[in-house]
């Protein structure tokens, strides 16, 4: 209802649109959903629970910042409540931890170039990915998210509420507000010594050496070929 | 690479006999931070070896991994090539004999025994499709391994992490090369951390500071793209391999090969 409400009746209210477009709501529509008009002692908790402004912890331990980043500016923006509207300042807190630990699909480390122009003649800097990763190991998420958030006024207010750290250490204060921990992005594959010496043996051979096989090459053929079975 | 260090030492006792003057001495390698002492002619038996406690069933060829089983004595799975020659001029009849043998060291009180067992076919089960012409086709999997699946890539690669022939494999071109490349991404993307070349003694190998993965060309080959051009044209960056764009989706999303 309270979802369904504000839209429909702004529908029916509002005048016809017209070939000028207001900046601000046009006369006859409704404000941005405020919060409660009437809060009630037995609905305060749901009320807090509906509005508050919560703190998401996000593991970026090998994942890509791309897909890091667009959960992220899901959250900032509050776009994953149902009670969202973009003028209700409805985003949340997000801690980003092990942003060092980064990892790009392909060979974006080296290809992928960050630029900056200082404003001055030849202030024109161009830097890898790599470059500026071992400068500051936060960057490159900070800017990746930076670039998806809608480019408006609000966006700097969305980034102070963004929290960035290289590594696993997080201030005490801020660590006391975490509410959740969001799920990473992508599945991290195993690496061939975390498999379990079970899962090892479970796995059949796929193929064996056939037993004998005869062989004609030349002499040359053998001193070049480094024999690298033997 | 095991073979040539294992024959080095202790074994090439063992099969003394069977080599004739033919006998192509392997080249000159230290051995590995690690690897079994075998022919260096350490005999410490009961030694934890292999990288940090890691293990490989029985039966998987080209493995330097070695088992601590109880203790005082490990048995590490070798699969190396005789060489039996008869020059003739400058044409050599060559035979290769493929064993599995196992190299068991016992140690009682002061003595160690080394015994180097052949292994006669070790079971292994049927492959559901046991018409098929390479092993990928036979056990099925033929578009549905990727760079990730490294239980089986490991099977076709050497101990140093190079790939195994396909004269040997059994593996038809096409599997070969898609095998190839997800080998090489495996290795770009740190997932087989200890089938590294051998070095030099004394050289410490730098840990790569970054972490990837789908990564196509070589880290020291890419450039950077300092113009990437407008939006409608603009210079991609691949991702992944197209020789896998056949592989079974199990989405409705495409995969992208150029981001």
């Amino acid at each position: 209802m309270a979802v369904a409400a504000p839209t429909a009746r702004a529908a029916a209210l509002a005048p016809p649109l017209t070939a000028r477009r207001f900046r601000f709501p046009l006369p006859g529509a409704l404000p941005p959903p405020a919060r409660a008009a009437m809060a009630s002692f037995t609905k305060a908790a749901q009320q807090w629970a509906t509005f508050a402004r919560a703190w998401y912890l996000l593991d970026a331990k090998m994942q890509p910042p791309g897909k890091i980043a667009a959960v992220t500016a899901v959250r900032l923006e509050g776009r994953h409540k149902p009670i969202y509207h973009a003028l209700s300042d409805c985003g949340d807190h997000v801690v980003i931890i092990n942003t060092r630990h980064i990892a790009f699909s392909g060979n974006k480390w080296e290809q992928k170039v960050y630029s900056s122009h200082t404003g001055y003649p030849g202030g024109f800097k161009q830097v890898t990915a790599t470059q500026l990763h071992m400068k500051d190991p936060t960057a490159i998420v900070k800017l990746t998210i930076y670039r998806m958030l809608p480019k408006n006024l609000q966006r700097r207010t969305l980034m102070q509420r963004l929290h960035l750290f290289p590594d696993d250490v997080i201030p005490e204060d801020i660590q006391k507000n975490l509410v959740e921990e969001l799920p990473q992005p992508r599945a991290v594959p195993k690496r061939l010594d975390e498999y379990t010496p079970e899962e090892i043996a479970a796995f059949p051979m796929v193929w064996t050496p056939r037993k004998y096989f005869t062989v004609k090459t030349t002499f040359h053929l053998i001193l070049k070929k480094n024999i690298e079975y033997c | 690479m095991a073979a040539p260090s294992l024959l080095r030492g202790g074994l090439r006792r063992l099969f003394a006999g069977l080599v004739g003057n033919g006998w192509a001495s392997p080249p000159a390698r230290a051995l590995r931070e690690g690897e079994s002492g075998r022919g260096g002619g350490s005999l410490g038996a009961g030694q934890p070896r292999g990288f940090g406690g890691t293990a490989t069933a029985p039966g998987l060829p080209c493995t330097m991994l070695g088992e601590v089983v109880g203790g005082g004595s490990w048995v590490q799975n070798v699969f190396f090539l005789l060489l039996q020659k008869k020059l003739a001029f400058l044409r050599v009849n060559l035979i290769f004999h493929f064993f599995f043998i196992a190299v068991v060291e016992v140690t009682e009180g002061n003595t160690t025994t080394i015994e180097g067992r052949i292994i006669e076919d070790a079971e292994v089960p049927t492959p559901p499709n046991p018409s098929g012409q390479c092993p990928i086709c036979r056990w099925n999997l033929k578009h549905k391994y990727n760079y990730v699946d490294v239980l089986l890539l490991s099977q076709f690669i050497r101990s140093d992490g190079g790939m195994l022939p396909r004269k040997i494999t059994g593996l038809c071109l096409e599997e070969h090369k898609k095998i190839a490349v997800c080998v090489q991404m495996a290795h770009r993307a740190g997932l087989l951390p200890n089938h590294r070349p051998l070095l030099p003694e004394g050289h410490i190998p730098k840990k790569p500071k970054l972490n990837r993965y789908l990564t196509r060309w070589s880290v020291k080959s890419a450039k950077p793209i300092w113009k990437r051009g407008p939006k409608w044209c603009k210079i991609p960056m691949p991702v992944g391999h197209p020789i896998l764009k056949d592989n079974v989706k199990y989405t409705h999303k495409p995969i992208y090969l150029n981001h």
